[in-house]
C-alpha cells in the first residue's frame, strides 16, 4: 500500500528525460537479482540439458519470439524469449511446445498456456511509480484489467494471474531501462 | 493535516531533490527576495542548461525544465516551482523534448505547383499570399477571408492575430471594415465553458485554481477521464485521496468507464446526454431536502428559464436554430423549485439508466454541506449539443449550496489545450469577441479596443464573424475564398470531414497552412509555411487556472522556419494601405527588437482595471507561471483601481504589491470583492462573495432552468450504436506532434475501437479483429480493443481520433449547440461491423 507520504516524495523525485536515464544507467540491484532468461512455454526445470537447440519451436513460433540466446549458466545457446525485443503471444494450441521433439518443452496436463515468468516492476524506473501518468503496460496487458491492475495510479501484478508474456515488457516507454520486467519463473 | 504553504513545499522539494548530485538549482525563489529567475538557466553538471517553459500539449499547462546542450534542446522535467503541477509530469510531457525533432519537419515554405506543393523561397510564397488577401478583399471584402487558430497560438500570437483579422484587413478591403472571421480550434474544445461563464457569472473562466484538489474532500468528475486527459491533475487528486482515503470520495460519472472510473468510489454510467437529467436531479434533490444555502441564494443568485427547443445546427447557416435560442427570462426560485420537481429519482433513473441507489448516494455526497466538493469537467460537457446547458447545470448545483469560489469547493471547467484560456479566450480570438471578454457586437467595446490599437473605430467590424462549423459550411458553398489555419489541423479535426476536405479540393479556395509537420491539412494546402514551435520563440501560455506563463526563446527553429507572429507581419508589410503606409505600420508598430514587451504591454491594458487584470511583462518573465488577476495594491504600484484600503485582509499578498488571486469573487482572496463589498454596505453577502462581474443581474450568479432534451441523432435500427468520440493519454489532438515522439508511437500505434464485452461476444468479434464502423457520413476501420483502459457501456463505441490513416472524424456528425456552436463530437449513431 502506498503511504502519502513516499507517493509525492517519489513524484518530486522525478527527472524526466536525460536525467532520468543518466541516472538510471546504474541497474537497480532488485534488476541484477531477476531471474533470467525466459524459455518457451512448457520448458522443464532441466531445460538447459535436455534441450539440443534443434531450432523446431524457434520455427514452429508464428511471431518469431523465440531465438537463440546464450545461457549464462549451462553455457548453451538456447531458444529464449526476450521479452523486450519480441513477447510471446500465447498461442492458444502451443505451437513451439507441440514441436519439441525432445521433451525439454512439455505440453501441460491442462493444455493451458502455461507459465513462463512473472513480472515484475522496478519501483525507481516506472514512471507511473515516480509520480507521472502512464498506462502503457496496463493497457497492453492480454489478460485485461487481471493481471496487471491499476491502484491509485500505479500498476500492480497480479502475479498469480500473470503468465509472463513479456508484452507489458516489450511495450514499456522507457526503451533502454524497462520499468516493468519479467523474471523467470523458478524452477524445482 | 493542512496544506503546504509555497514554502514548505519548496524546501521540501528541494530536500527530497537533493538525494541526487545530479541536480540543479533553477532560480529558488524565497519571499521576500527579488523575483529573479536567471534568464538563460543553470548550467548543471552533465553540462545541460535549464530553462522555464511550459509543456506543449494539454490544458493542466504544467511547468516544464527545459534542457538544453549544444543548442538542441536535449531534456525536460516537471517543474517543481511551477504551482500548477509542482514537479509533475505526464507520460507526454516526460517525451516533451522529442517533439521538436521528428524527421519529417518543415523547412521550407511549399507552393502548389501543377497539383504539387513543391519549394519556394519566403519572398514568393508571401508575395503570393499578399497577392491573393488583395485581389479577394477588394473584391469580395472582409466576409470573404478566415482564419482559423487555435488554443494553441501563444498569447502573443493570438494577439497578433486578432489585429491582423480584425484591425489589419479593413485597411484594405473594399466594405472598408476588418474581418470577424477569425475562430480558433478552441471552438471545438471549450466554446460551451465560456458561453455558460459569461451568461452565468459574466465574466469568463473558473473562480478556483487546481489548488482546490489539495483542500477538498469530495470530487465529482463529469465525462471527464481526468487520468488520461488532465493527468497531472488527477496525480493530485489521487494524493488528496491517499491523505485521507476513509473521508476523501471520487465520484465518477460518464458513459463509459475509463481509468477514473476504476479510482472512484462510486461510479454513475449513464445514457447519453442525459447528464442534463442528472444534474437537475442532483438539483431537485437539494430543493427537496433544503439542503441549500439560503442566505446564499437571497443575497446572490438570480433564476432564469433558458429558451428550449433550440436546434442542432445540422442546417447550413444554422436554418434550424430559432433566433432566440439563447434567451433567457427571469423566474422566481418557487417558479425554479417547480421546474427541477419533474426530475425525480424515478423518472431520472429511467431516462439515465442509473439505478435510483447509486442517483441518492451521489446527490447526498454532492450535497453533504460538511463536504468541499469540487466537479470537473471537459469534452464530455463542452462537446455537447446543449453544452452550455449542461455546464449552467453543474454551476446550479454548486451555486443552490453556496459550494463555490472557496478553497476546495467549486466547479471548474477544465480545458483541453495549453493556452485556450490565455490566448483564445482572453484575447478573444473568436468570430464575436475582443480581448478581454469584450464583443464585437458592443459599440463601447469597439470603441476601448479602437484607442488602444490606434485605429478609427469604424475599421472594426460590428458584425460578428462565421464562427467554425459555419466558416468551414462556407468553404463548401463558396462565401469563404482564402482560409489561412495556423498551429491546428482542421482537415483532421472537422466533424463530418468528408464534405470540408471535398471542399477545400474542388472549391475556388486559397487555403494557406502554418505548421511544423506535414498534416492532412498540409495536403489541401496551397500554401506551406514552415513555423518555429513551441521554445523555438519566445511566447506565452495561460492554463485553465488563470495561469500566465512565459517563456524565453530556447533553441533555434530548423531551416528557414519562422514564427507565425514573423509571416502575418511580412504579409502585412506586402498590404499597402496608401503610398506611405502599410497594414504593418498600423497594426504591427512595434520596435522588432523589442516587440514582445511592447505587445504584452499593450494588451495587458486590455485588462487592467476590470478584474481580468494580467501581471506586468518583467513579472510573467521572471515568475514560474501567476494567476490573474494580478491585482496591485494601489493605483501608484501599476493599476488603475486602489485596493490599498482593502490590502491588509486580503491573504497571499506578494512584498512587491501584487496579489495573484486564487478565488475570484471571494473577497478574502479577491481584492475587487472586498473592495466591491466595502462600496456597497447597503447589501450582505454570504460568506464574503460576490459576482462583482454581473453587473447585468444586480452582481449575481444566474441559476439557469433548462430541460432534457435528446442529442442530435440517436441509436436506430440502422444505427444501432452510439459513437463517442476522444483522446488516450499518449497522444494528443491529432498526433501531429505526439505520433513524432518514437516511445509514445510504439505504445498506441494506432486508434482503435473500444467495444463493450457483451456487443462484442454478440457479434462474434475477438480483440485485433478488423471492425467496420459506419455511419450515414462515410465508413472506416478499426482493430477491436475489448476491455481495454476504456470500457463502453453497451451499446456505445469509442474511438480516439488522434490516428490521421484512420480519421473517425469521416464519421462523426457536424451538429453543434445552438448557444456556444461547439460541435458534438461524443454522440452520433453508427453501426458497427465485422470485417
Amino acid at each position: 500500500m502506498v503511504t502519502r507520504s513516499n507517493f509525492l516524495k517519489r513524484s518530486w523525485k522525478i527527472l524526466s528525460g536525460a536525467m532520468a536515464q543518466a541516472i538510471s544507467n546504474r541497474i537497480p540491484d532488485e534488476v541484477k537479482n531477476i531471474p533470467r532468461p525466459i524459455f518457451p512455454p512448457g520448458a522443464i526445470a532441466n531445460y538447459p540439458n535436455r534441450c539440443t537447440s534443434c531450432g523446431d519451436c524457434i520455427a514452429a513460433c508464428p511471431e518469431q519470439a523465440i531465438k537463440l540466446v546464450l545461457d549464462e549458466i549451462s553455457g548453451k545457446k538456447l531458444p529464449t524469449i526476450v521479452p523486450s525485443e519480441k513477447a510471446c503471444v500465447m498461442c492458444e494450441d502451443l505451437p513451439c511446445t507441440n514441436a519439441c521433439p525432445e521433451g525439454a518443452l512439455v505440453m501441460p496436463a491442462d493444455k493451458q498456456f502455461p507459465r513462463i515468468g512473472t513480472a515484475h516492476i522496478v519501483e525507481d524506473r516506472c514512471l507511473a511509480y515516480n509520480g507521472s501518468q502512464c498506462i502503457t503496460c496496463f493497457d497492453a496487458c492480454p489478460l485485461k484489467r487481471s493481471a496487471i491492475k491499476i491502484k491509485f495510479n500505479r500498476p500492480i501484478i497480479i502475479e498469480d494471474v500473470c503468465t509472463g508474456c513479456g508484452i507489458c515488457e516489450q511495450v514499456c516507454v522507457l526503451e533502454q531501462q524497462k520499468g516493468i520486467v519479467i523474471q523467470a519463473i523458478h524452477r524445482t | 493535516m493542512g496544506a503546504m504553504d509555497r514554502r514548505d513545499f519548496i524546501k521540501s522539494t528541494a530536500a527530497s531533490l537533493a538525494v541526487s548530485s545530479l541536480l540543479v538549482s533553477c532560480g529558488k525563489k524565497e519571499k521576500g527576495e527579488p523575483l529573479v529567475q536567471k534568464i538563460g538557466g543553470e548550467i548543471d553538471a552533465l553540462g545541460i542548461k535549464w530553462d522555464k517553459s511550459v509543456c506543449r500539449f494539454c490544458g493542466v499547462g504544467c511547468g516544464v525544465l527545459v534542457g538544453r546542450k549544444n543548442g538542441k534542446v536535449v531534456a525536460t522535467k516537471g517543474d517543481p516551482e511551477c504551482w500548477s503541477n509542482k514537479g509533475l509530469n505526464c507520460i507526454k510531457g516526460y517525451f516533451l523534448s522529442k517533439i521538436l525533432y521528428g524527421k519529417d519537419r518543415l523547412t521550407t515554405p511549399l507552393i502548389r505547383k501543377n497539383g504539387k506543393l513543391v519549394s519556394a523561397t519566403w519572398d514568393e510564397a508571401l508575395d503570393l499570399i499578399a497577392k491573393k488577401y488583395e485581389e479577394i478583399l477588394k473584391r469580395d471584402g472582409s466576409d470573404a477571408v478566415a482564419m482559423f487558430g487555435t488554443g494553441q497560438w501563444t498569447i502573443f500570437e493570438g494577439y497578433a492575430a486578432v489585429k491582423f483579422m480584425k484591425a489589419g484587413l479593413g485597411f484594405i478591403s473594399k466594405d472598408g471594415v476588418g474581418s470577424n472571421n477569425i475562430d480558433p480550434n478552441a471552438r471545438m474544445c471549450m466554446a460551451s465553458a465560456v458561453a455558460a461563464f459569461m451568461r452565468t457569472f459574466q465574466s469568463d473562466e473558473p473562480m478556483g485554481t487546481y489548488e482546490d484538489i489539495e483542500h477538498a474532500d469530495t470530487f465529482f468528475t463529469w465525462g471527464a477521464n481526468m487520468a488520461e486527459m488532465h493527468p497531472v491533475l488527477f496525480s493530485r487528486i489521487i494524493d488528496t485521496k491517499l491523505k485521507n482515503p476513509d473521508r476523501v470520495k471520487i465520484v465518477d460519472l460518464g458513459t463509459q468507464f475509463t481509468r477514473v472510473s476504476e479510482e472512484a468510489d462510486l461510479y454513475l454510467e449513464f445514457k447519453p446526454q442525459t447528464d442534463l437529467a442528472i444534474a437537475n436531479y442532483f438539483a431537485n434533490y437539494i430543493i427537496k431536502n433544503k439542503l441549500y444555502d439560503e442566505d446564499f441564494v437571497k443575497d446572490n443568485l438570480v433564476f432564469k428559464k433558458g429558451e428550449t427547443n433550440i436546434g442542432y445546427g445540422l442546417k447550413d447557416k444554422g436554418a434550424d436554430i430559432p433566433k432566440t435560442a439563447g434567451k433567457m427570462e427571469k423566474i422566481s426560485f418557487d417558479e425554479y423549485k417547480k421546474f427541477v420537481s419533474t426530475y425525480t429519482a424515478k423518472y431520472t433513473s429511467k431516462l439515465s439508466g442509473v439505478p435510483v441507489e447509486k442517483l441518492r448516494e451521489a446527490a447526498k455526497l454532492i450535497s453533504d454541506p460538511n463536504r468541499k466538493v469540487c466537479s470537473y469537467w471537459t469534452m464530455g460537457f463542452n462537446q455537447h449539443t446543449r453544452g452550455t446547458w449542461v455546464n449552467h447545470l453543474v454551476y446550479n448545483i454548486h451555486l443552490l449550496t453556496g459550494k463555490i469560489a472557496k478553497p476546495g469547493q467549486g466547479p471548474f471547467s477544465l480545458t483541453g489545450q495549453p493556452s485556450a484560456c490565455g490566448t483564445a479566450r482572453e484575447v478573444g480570438t473568436f468570430v464575436h469577441r475582443l480581448p478581454a471578454d469584450m464583443v464585437v457586437k458592443v459599440a463601447k467595446h469597439r470603441e476601448i479596443a479602437a484607442k488602444i490599437w490606434k485605429i478609427p473605430v469604424e475599421k472594426i467590424n460590428p458584425k460578428v464573424g462565421l464562427h467554425t462549423i459555419e466558416m468551414f459550411r462556407a468553404i463548401d458553398n463558396g462565401q469563404i475564398k482564402l482560409l489561412w489555419t495556423q498551429v491546428t489541423n482542421p482537415f483532421h479535426s472537422m466533424p463530418n470531414l468528408n464534405r470540408f476536405t471535398k471542399a477545400a479540393k474542388e472549391r475556388d479556395i486559397f487555403i494557406i497552412v502554418s505548421d511544423v509537420y506535414p498534416t492532412r491539412s498540409t495536403e489541401v494546402a496551397d500554401v506551406v509555411l514552415p513555423s518555429a514551435m513551441w521554445v523555438e520563440k519566445e511566447g506565452a501560455y495561460g492554463n485553465a487556472e488563470r495561469r500566465t506563463q512565459h517563456w524565453n526563446k530556447i533553441a533555434d527553429s530548423p531551416g528557414e522556419a519562422r514564427t507565425e507572429i514573423w509571416q502575418m507581419w511580412e504579409v502585412a508589410k506586402r498590404l499597402k494601405v496608401d503610398a506611405n503606409r502599410t497594414v504593418a505600420d498600423i497594426i504591427y508598430n512595434y520596435n522588432p527588437d523589442n516587440y514582445y514587451e511592447e505587445m504584452w504591454d499593450e494588451y495587458r491594458s486590455f485588462t487592467l482595471g476590470i478584474g481580468k487584470d494580467l501581471a506586468p511583462y518583467n513579472v510573467i518573465r521572471e515568475e514560474h507561471g501567476v494567476c490573474w488577476p494580478y491585482v496591485a495594491k494601489s493605483k501608484a504600484v501599476n493599476g488603475k483601481k486602489d485596493f490599498s484600503d482593502v490590502w491588509a485582509d486580503i491573504e497571499n499578498t506578494e512584498p512587491n504589491g501584487f496579489v495573484s488571486v486564487k478565488w475570484r469573487y471571494n473577497a478574502r482572496y479577491d481584492p475587487y470583492a472586498a473592495k466591491f463589498i466595502k462600496e456597497h454596505p447597503e447589501r450582505s453577502f454570504k460568506d464574503g462573495i460576490v459576482f462583482y462581474k454581473a453587473s447585468k443581474n444586480d452582481y449575481r450568479a444566474t441559476v439557469l432552468a433548462v430541460p432534457y432534451e435528446p442529442p442530435g441523432e440517436s441509436p436506430d435500427n440502422e444505427y444501432p450504436f452510439w459513437l463517442c468520440t476522444g483522446r488516450v493519454l499518449e497522444h494528443w489532438h491529432t498526433g501531429t506532434m505526439t505520433m513524432r515522439v518514437p516511445e509514445l508511437r510504439r505504445a498506441v500505434p494506432r486508434a482503435v475501437v473500444n467495444l463493450n464485452e457483451d456487443d462484442a461476444r454478440k457479434m462474434g468479434i475477438k480483440r485485433g479483429d478488423l471492425v467496420r464502423i459506419s455511419s450515414r457520413r462515410g465508413s472506416v476501420v478499426f482493430p477491436a480493443d475489448i476491455g481495454g483502459r476504456s470500457v463502453p457501456q453497451k451499446g456505445l463505441v469509442f474511438i480516439p481520433f488522434f490516428d490521421e490513416t484512420r480519421m473517425v472524424n469521416e464519421i462523426t456528425l457536424d451538429q453543434y449547440d445552438p448557444i456556444s456552436k461547439e460541435p458534438d463530437y461524443k454522440k452520433c449513431a453508427v453501426k458497427v461491423e465485422k470485417v
